[in-house]
């Protein structure tokens, strides 16, 4: 194989075995053109939703993307495991034996780099035989379960469709023991119900069921609790949690609430405007925030202690994230950035240079001209 | 102090094809001049629906079935539909209604929208209500000219902004804000929630605050009330409920928010009741780690645990 990089080395996290290494992601989704700009031969415009990233994402762990709405960690989150097809970029994934092994059979030359492959480049007929390895979890759980489909036949749905279980009583027992697994019991009762008769916690609760039927290695969880009330939302990251520490699943927890984050994840990526911006360790990143964007988000959180209100917050950032469309040069954070305001010293390549992440810190790594 | 609301037995049901539903079930508080008042508990505890009793506008099948809501002298909650449009919506409370986003029609640009009710309510022309709006736009940190932009040309916190102006264009005594920063990125709540606090200093507004989030609570508001499945838990200023919260639900609730800095997780197990059919005595009974027989059996008074300081609990007794 004519392979020049080992692709199984990560960047970011050198005691880490990765599940997944991402290099030089893109997806790009193009902006409808009005009939003036076909006559004016204006060239096409792509909304850079996710623009040259690199991500490596380490087995066993609970990595968490925060950003704001439009940041493209959403994006993201559904490229990683081919629910987008990537603009560009690999994705560099291990997949389970038996998934090699198939896949190995059905596609004719796949290339193999130490046990990894390159899903972006997977044709999409094949792309139904990663769902065994990576599962989604939506933001929604009002919509993301069918409403006129039992909790029972929701759940049965990927098993059958991916032929496991030989038998309708062993897919019985398998849904079963999923539904205890998150807690839903007794499971028996609750896989008769339609969706309507759960809360939002429930529901949510049989999406990471259903996530977990296959026995994934990689999940996405795409704020699952941000329709949870506040009171049960901790029951949801518990169970999270402990798919993690039990099944050594790896979780891409993606989250506009940095707090949040800090609770339940090994790593934080904070991502802005398409591009990760800062990468590390929850306590590094709440303690000792390296981006200017990451101290506006901190300084941002609101406080649950009342003696502070009668002080206006300390706003650490200027003006409204730009379009995707017409991204800023250089760091596309310069016109919002209060640092570049105290540092004329750098402003010409913050206007001029894109800033790579660099390791400004042991394990804690950022893109700013200010490192 | 000044009392400029006072809320009595309230209770406002939604005559539903199920059921009746309780969501408002007999509930008490009065609001001083120049505080802010937050009313705060999960979805379907009722809060945003003694909002919008509060200007008499709960959607049908809703309706107020009991209790009054005096403010200026006046009884909102028995008032007909065309004193409430001519003396009291916009001109003596007014709303800032849930997700900004949706509340503005994409059709009319912002200047006429912002106008419509001084020409409804104020009998003045479109021309000069459109000079009003002009002067109002600075005070919540936008330019005046974005009265000729239409919705979509604005971001989600422009958009809000808009809403709050609209919300001050009659200058009323009080005014609610139905959770103002629930759709928006972390940075856009707090320049909100910065210009909510500006506006209390600055013009004096009487501010109610509805949230499920008790962050924000504590960044703005001066008094705090917990509600649970349509009723009143606790109400005190905001250093006590948060500095002392006596009831087990506001204890949960205050323990379930995660905190920078501490990796603990905690939730209150179980769901709220029905409120087709609440259960007979206190209505949290079946999630309360401290639950006692009378607890089953009676429904808790209100006992006043600190200055100012109420909860409804019988821990208390």
């Amino acid at each position: 194989m004519g392979s020049v990089v080992d692709v199984t080395e990560g960047m970011f996290f050198p005691d880490e075995k990765n599940v997944m290494v991402v290099r030089d992601l893109s997806k790009y989704f193009p902006v409808r053109r009005g009939l003036s700009d076909v006559i004016l031969r204006r060239p096409a415009r792509f909304v850079r939703a996710v623009d040259h990233i690199d991500l490596d994402i380490p087995e066993g762990k609970i990595l968490s993307l925060v950003g704001e709405s439009g940041c493209g960690k959403t994006t993201t989150g559904m490229t990683l495991i081919r629910l987008y097809d990537p603009t560009s970029g690999s994705i560099f994934f291990e997949p389970k034996e038996e998934t090699l092994d198939k896949l190995k059979r059905e596609v004719g030359n796949l290339d193999i780099y130490n046990g990894y492959i390159d899903i972006a480049k997977l044709p999409a007929k094949y792309v139904k035989f990663l769902r065994t390895d990576m599962q989604i979890i939506f933001q929604d759980p009002y919509s993301s379960l069918n409403p006129t489909y039992r909790i029972y036949d929701i759940l049965e749905e990927p098993l059958k469709v991916h032929g496991i279980g030989e038998s309708e009583d062993e897919r019985r027992d398998m849904v079963l023991k999923a539904l205890e697994e998150v807690k839903l019991v007794p499971a028996e009762d609750i896989a008769a119900r339609f969706p309507h008769m759960l809360s939002g916690g429930q529901r949510q609760r049989v999406a990471i069921a259903r996530a977990l039927l296959l026995n994934p290695k990689f999940i996405v969880a795409d704020e699952p609790i941000a329709m949870i009330d506040v009171s049960l939302r901790a029951e949801i990251l518990l169970s999270l949690m402990e798919l993690r520490d039990k099944h050594k699943i790896t979780i891409l927890f993606i989250t506009h609430d940095l707090t949040i984050a800090n609770n339940i994840s090994d790593y934080i990526a904070v991502m802005y405007l398409g591009k990760i911006v800062e990468i590390g360790t929850p306590d590094e990143i709440v303690n000792n925030p390296l981006h200017p964007y990451t101290k506006a988000l901190i300084k941002a959180i609101p406080i649950p202690d009342p003696s502070m209100r009668n002080k206006l917050k300390d706003i650490w950032i200027k003006g409204e994230v730009p379009s995707a469309v017409n991204i800023p040069s250089g760091c596309r954070f310069h016109p919002r950035c209060m640092d570049y305001e105290f540092h004329p010293e750098i402003q010409e390549r913050c206007r001029n240079e894109e800033p790579k992440l660099i390791e400004v810190e042991k394990g804690h790594y950022a893109a700013c001209w200010l490192y | 102090m000044e009392t400029i609301l006072k809320v009595e037995g309230l209770k406002t049901y939604y005559f539903t094809s199920t059921g009746v539903v309780k969501a408002v079930d007999g509930v008490n508080f009065t609001m001083q001049r120049g505080e802010s008042l937050g009313i705060a508990g999960e979805s379907g505890c009722g809060k945003s629906t003694l909002a919008y009793s509060l200007m008499n506008l709960v959607p049908p099948p809703g309706k107020i079935v009991d209790g009054s809501i005096i403010l200026d002298g006046m009884d909102i909650a028995k008032m007909d539909e065309d004193s409430l449009r001519n003396e009291v919506r916009w001109k003596k409370v007014a709303m800032v209604f849930q997700g900004a986003m949706n509340a503005l029609t994409p059709v009319y640009k912002i200047g006429k929208q912002l106008a419509e009710p001084l020409v409804i309510h104020g009998n003045i022309s479109e021309d000069e209500a459109i000079e009003k709006a002009k002067e109002i736009l600075p005070k919540v940190g936008l330019d005046p000219n974005i009265i000729n932009r239409y919705p979509h040309e604005l971001s989600g916190g422009m958009k809000q902004r808009v809403m709050i102006a609209m919300a001050l264009i009659m200058n009323p005594d009080i005014v609610i804000a139905d959770e103002p920063t629930t759709a928006l990125d972390v940075i856009v709540q707090a320049q909100i929630l910065n210009l909510l606090k500006k506006l209390k200093w600055e013009m004096g507004i009487n501010l109610i605050l509805i949230s499920h989030d008790l962050s924000i609570m504590a960044e703005v508001v001066d008094r705090l009330i917990i509600m649970y499945a349509g009723k009143i838990v606790e109400i005190g200023n905001s250093e006590d409920v948060f500095g002392k919260p006596n009831h087990p639900y506001t204890q949960g609730l205050l323990n379930s928010i995660p905190k920078l800095g501490t990796h603990e997780l905690n939730y209150i197990p179980g769901l709220p009741p029905d409120l087709r059919n609440p259960p007979k005595g206190c209505r949290f009974a079946d999630r309360c780690p401290y639950v006692m027989d009378i607890c089953r059996r009676e429904e808790p008074p209100m006992f006043e645990v600190g200055n100012g300081h109420y909860s409804y609990c019988w821990l208390n007794r």
